[in-house]
């Protein structure tokens, strides 16, 4: 389950928030875990520009995010290429 | 009044850990000691629960005392810290480098973070999980050869999966992946080029731990594979053609990215330069330490 950013600075902001909500150590003393993930961007469209998906299957959603959030998204290929 | 030690002396009261006898590694993790000098911690773990972190000393173990970093612990061993108001799993979110080079593995992300205790109880290696734990390592200045040791189990063949990768991108990438392609046991170099990619396979033994070591030297695309001393014959190769450039931001990801490793890891030493005149040494110490062959 996945929430759509048009950046990398909002998704990661996102990611964040939660990590601050949960209370790791990055948030306490600024070192060591801060976030549960991290986004990763889309595959680009044909049109505009790729967006960026964080995974939220584990995340405290307000009732505005989960009625926008999507099932999946598409990768762009894997970096190499195998075989 | 004076006192001083003859050498044999010395390496008896003082032995020699394998980074103060084979110098020049970029990056080195261990759960032990791997020298003299180095005075830190071993890893800072993430207890679940309650996320309360703490640096453990090595070598890293249930005995090793342990200094809270980050929430709150009664505990003074590693051990106690996992145990303590319940049996807890821990995670790995900093893996210390023992090089000296102070380029410590760090993963700030807890859902990527290795696995070191199961439900209170420390185990002596970090497992990764085959779905996203990955350690991303800057390995410093760009390496024209390089060799890696490692000590790993390579297990739960499903497909492939990245054991470890240098560089991204479309192209000059080396990645060592395990493989069971045609239905065994195989690690498999993917060295991807400018021109032709190429690849090197060999068959290993299935969920055995090993010394691993393999040396690269991209002038010739040449590469060897030892397992537990021994070399490896290789089953398959497709040299390479074009030239390898070596890849920019001089970093090396344990597992991932992308493809994911579910194998355990006690050690991992990066050289930058070509080691053969040291390997059979520098294995002979991993194995004095982890009696995995004789």
């Amino acid at each position: 389950m996945y929430l759509v950013f048009n950046t990398e600075d909002e998704a990661t902001n996102r990611a964040d928030a939660e990590g601050q909500r949960i209370g790791y150590a990055y948030w306490i003393s600024g070192n060591g875990t801060r976030r549960l993930n991290s986004p990763r961007q889309t595959k680009k469209p044909l049109v505009g520009p790729a967006k960026w998906a964080l995974d939220v299957s584990q995340y405290q959603l307000t009732d505005e995010e989960k009625s926008q959030t999507v099932e999946s998204v598409v990768w762009p290929p894997l970096d190499p290429p195998i075989d | 009044m004076h006192l001083s030690l003859d050498n044999a002396l010395k390496s008896r009261v003082f032995p020699k850990g394998l980074l103060d006898k084979f110098s020049g590694s970029a990056v080195a993790y261990s759960l032990r000691k791997l020298s003299n000098v180095f005075t830190g911690f071993g890893v800072e773990a993430r207890r679940s629960g309650d996320n309360t972190e703490a640096n453990v000393s090595l070598p890293v173990n249930a005995d090793s005392s342990i200094t809270v970093s980050s929430g709150s612990s009664l505990a003074t061993t590693f051990g106690g810290f996992v145990t303590e108001g319940g049996n807890k799993d821990a995670f790995i979110d900093t893996w210390y480098d023992q090089s000296g080079n102070a380029r410590n593995a760090t993963q700030s992300n807890s859902l990527y973070q290795p696995k070191i205790a199961d439900s209170g109880t420390v185990n002596d290696d970090l497992d990764f999980d085959g779905t996203d734990d990955t350690f991303p390592i800057d390995v410093g200045s760009s390496p024209a050869t390089f060799s890696i040791f490692f000590v790993a189990e390579v297990e739960a063949f499903t497909g492939s999966a990245r054991i470890f990768q240098f560089g991204t991108g479309n192209t000059s990438t080396f990645t060592l992946r395990s493989d069971n392609g045609d239905g065994t046991y195989e690690v498999e170099a993917f060295i991807r080029t400018s021109g032709t990619n190429g690849r090197y396979r060999w068959d290993i033994p299935a969920n055995q731990t090993g010394v691993f070591s393999a040396i690269f030297d991209y002038s010739n695309f040449e590469i060897d594979l030892y397992l537990n001393g021994s070399l490896l014959t290789r089953t398959d190769a497709v040299v390479p053609t074009g030239t390898w450039t070596v890849p920019t931001g001089n970093f090396l990801n344990i597992s991932g990215p992308g493809v994911f490793l579910n194998s355990s890891f006690k050690e991992l030493i990066f050289y930058p330069s070509d080691q053969s005149a040291n390997r059979t040494a520098i294995e002979d110490d991993i194995n004095s330490y982890y009696a995995i062959y004789s």
